[in-house]
């Protein structure tokens, strides 16, 4: 639980740093260019900030923060119900799958190898990279050999169509 | 007049090889439509040089079938695996893909094929009978009118966000901040470009969107272990059930049909706003009834009839004015253009035949979607149960693929999976994703209105009540955004009594 909440917060943190930046350079715009960033970045600042301490605000603006507005309040309640347990698959929800625990060492493993792939990608060409990231991905989740090599087919196939069809060149990277 | 025109426009259609490029057209839209990043401006931006060799109505028949395939194909990755092929298909992943979860994916693909069909019928029906008062009411939209309809669309965040208004209104705004970079054509000075050209023309929102569906549900699906679907659920579910689920919405249907026509015939407001207001519609006038979000099929009725519902709107100012209702019209006016056809008066009288030919195109089209959609894309239900860790890679490959086909740059490649990350985030921590894509979308819209708008008025804000129709939007706006306010402060403060 603990682990979840510093990942919130490392997320607020992000976007109200940005928000921040992009609010301080607004100023350096004319008046036409710098009104609508400077209204977004200060409701952006602000709704950061609200979210960020909202455990240590007043009982009723708590409230006001992180309760339900909506429209629809039997709606909500029961949309968040749903999402929650969708989230933690703890619940055992109708349409999730029941002996599912969710493993975040894989999805580590997945950002891993996406900021990989978007590297190898910039560096030798996404033609060339989408084979490597298949192959890489499939050995570190596991999957049968049979399985691998019909997944890195499929990505070739794929890749070499989109190079193909669309107008741009696929096959170059910065390196290669 | 209108009789003998549309007997001359059968007698264009049905002949052959215009007939079959229609057919052609609404299958390659399918299939463009369903691959994430494609859609119907990447499709036919490709396939527009490619019909420099056929005759005008060929032409212009095969790219607007593209268009109408395309709308519909979206709605298939978007069930399927929560990733709308189209921007257009963002609000059927609310309800198509949890019904999916549910093992429901035959009835959701059934539902999108009949809904698709039958919004766009009762559109392009629509169309045909009231083009010359519908151009009427378009020509009455200026800068100020499209400045509120972007911010109605904007307070919408605060119906369509659910859980925490907040944190609903902070993604929102974060997505209008980041809609800023870039050089904005109505304040003309560069922003948040750090001096590289590569950020001159912004964040490509369509990329944006391929990272928060496509890459954030793919980090989320690896934590978990199986298929798509419940593999304790059958897959329960068919085609005619899925049918009669729509005949038995003819409200909705109809309704979310209209609601599209009416948002494509605004121009600058394409299929990826109308399905959004359609989906907040079907939740307000359901409200109470049944759980929207979590698999409730009217959800996927109202999305699905208001995007091909647009297809129709979209023509109204395309064809009356030259002015392009969406990035898919822009392209569609180019081949209007290349082939010798010029938008304006001259279609509705010269070349009436032509038009009309168009239009019923577009009806034949919405029969095609329905039995091919019907009889031969439920059957890919099936995908649903395949092992998620097959799917994954392939589906960041085709992402990030078609991230990079968009525009040809790195920035896309890398907003897709950045947002990918953020987007799993959002989702894992009751962020309104769906907040976020509105500030994104209507951003550069709000914004460019807003700015011409100002310089309008010299600055007054009158400019957005002086006149019925801003009045109108303006006070439609407002109560847009105070009832949800009104109805946080009156529940706080009965709980403070309690």
């Amino acid at each position: 639980m603990k682990r979840r909440v510093t990942a919130e917060v490392l997320m607020l943190l992000g976007m109200l740093g940005v928000s921040s930046y992009m609010l301080i350079e607004s100023f350096s715009f004319s008046y036409e260019a710098g009104i609508f960033p400077r209204f977004a970045a200060v409701v952006t600042v602000c709704g950061c900030v609200l979210l960020l301490v909202r455990e240590h605000l007043p009982q009723p603006i708590q409230q006001m923060v992180t309760e339900s507005a909506g429209m629809f309040d039997q709606y909500d309640e029961e949309f968040q119900e749903s999402a929650s347990e969708r989230e933690s698959g703890e619940n055992e929800p109708s349409y999730s799958r029941g002996d599912t625990e969710i493993d975040t060492t894989k999805q580590v493993i997945l950002v891993g190898l996406l900021a990989g792939y978007g590297l190898v990608g910039y560096a030798i060409g996404l033609v060339w990279a989408t084979p490597v990231f298949i192959f890489a991905f499939a050995k570190l989740f596991g999957l049968p050999r049979l399985v691998t090599l019909l997944l890195v087919a499929v990505g070739i196939a794929a890749a070499l169509t989109f190079n193909s069809i669309l107008p741009v060149n696929m096959t170059d990277g910065v390196i290669v | 007049m209108i009789p003998e025109s549309l007997f001359g426009a059968l007698e264009i259609l049905f002949t052959w090889p215009t007939a079959g490029w229609l057919v052609v057209g609404v299958l390659a839209g399918i299939i463009i439509g369903t691959i994430p990043g494609l859609g119907p401006n990447l499709g036919l931006a490709v396939v527009l040089p490619l019909t420099m060799g056929l005759d005008g109505p060929d032409a212009i028949i095969l790219l607007i079938s593209i268009y109408s395939g395309a709308m519909y194909g979206g709605s298939i990755a978007a069930i399927l695996i929560n990733t709308p092929g189209t921007a257009a298909a963002a609000a059927t992943t609310m309800d198509g893909y949890p019904m999916t979860r549910q093992g429901r994916a035959m009835d959701a693909l059934s539902i999108s094929a009949t809904a698709s069909a039958l919004g766009g019928t009762f559109a392009i029906i629509t169309l045909i009978l009231l083009t010359p008062f519908l151009t009427t009411i378009v020509l009455m939209f200026g800068s100020p009118e499209y400045f509120l309809i972007a911010l109605f669309g904007i307070a919408l965040i605060t119906i369509i966000a659910q859980g925490s208004m907040v944190k609903g209104l902070t993604a929102g705004a974060f997505g209008l901040l980041l809609s800023t970079i870039g050089f904005p054509v109505a304040a003309g000075q560069p922003r948040y470009t750090f001096d590289t050209f590569i950020l001159y023309d912004g964040l490509d929102f369509v990329a944006v969107l391929i990272g928060i569906f496509a890459i954030g549900e793919m980090i989320k699906l690896a934590g978990e272990t199986g298929s798509l679907a419940n593999k304790d659920l059958s897959l329960s579910g068919n085609v005619l059930s899925g049918v009669r689920k729509v005949l038995a919405s003819p409200i909705t249907t109809i309704k979310s049909g209209y609601i599209g026509m009416f948002i494509g015939a605004i121009p600058g407001s394409g299929a990826s706003i109308s399905n959004f207001i359609s989906y907040a519609e079907a939740v307000r006038s359901g409200a109470g009834e049944t759980e929207y979000g979590s698999g409730n099929h009217r959800g996927v009725i109202a999305s699905e009839a208001s995007n091909n519902g647009t297809v129709a709107g979209s023509l109204i100012p395309t064809f009356s004015f030259g002015i392009p209702g969406s990035g898919a019209t822009a392209i569609l006016l180019g081949g209007l253009v290349m082939h010798g056809l010029r938008p304006g008066p001259e279609l509705f009288t010269d070349n009436v035949d032509i038009t009309y030919s168009i239009f019923l195109a577009l009806l034949a089209g919405n029969v095609i979607i329905l039995l091919f959609g019907l009889l031969i894309i439920t059957q890919a239900v099936y995908i649903t149960t395949i092992d998620t860790d097959y799917i994954i890679p392939i589906v960041i490959a085709i992402a990030s693929l078609g991230a990079f086909g968009l525009r040809g740059s790195w920035l896309d490649v890398f907003t897709v999976l950045i947002f990918g990350i953020l987007g799993f985030f959002m989702m894992r921590h009751n962020y309104s994703i769906i907040a976020f894509v509105l500030g994104i979308v209507l951003g550069p819209i709000a914004e460019e209105n807003l700015v011409r708008s100002l310089q309008l008025s010299d600055g007054s804000l009158m400019i957005f009540v002086n006149e019925p129709i801003p009045l109108l939007l303006t006070l439609f706006t407002v109560s847009v955004i105070a009832s949800p306010v009104i109805t946080l402060v009156r529940s706080t403060i009965r709980g403070g009594t309690d």
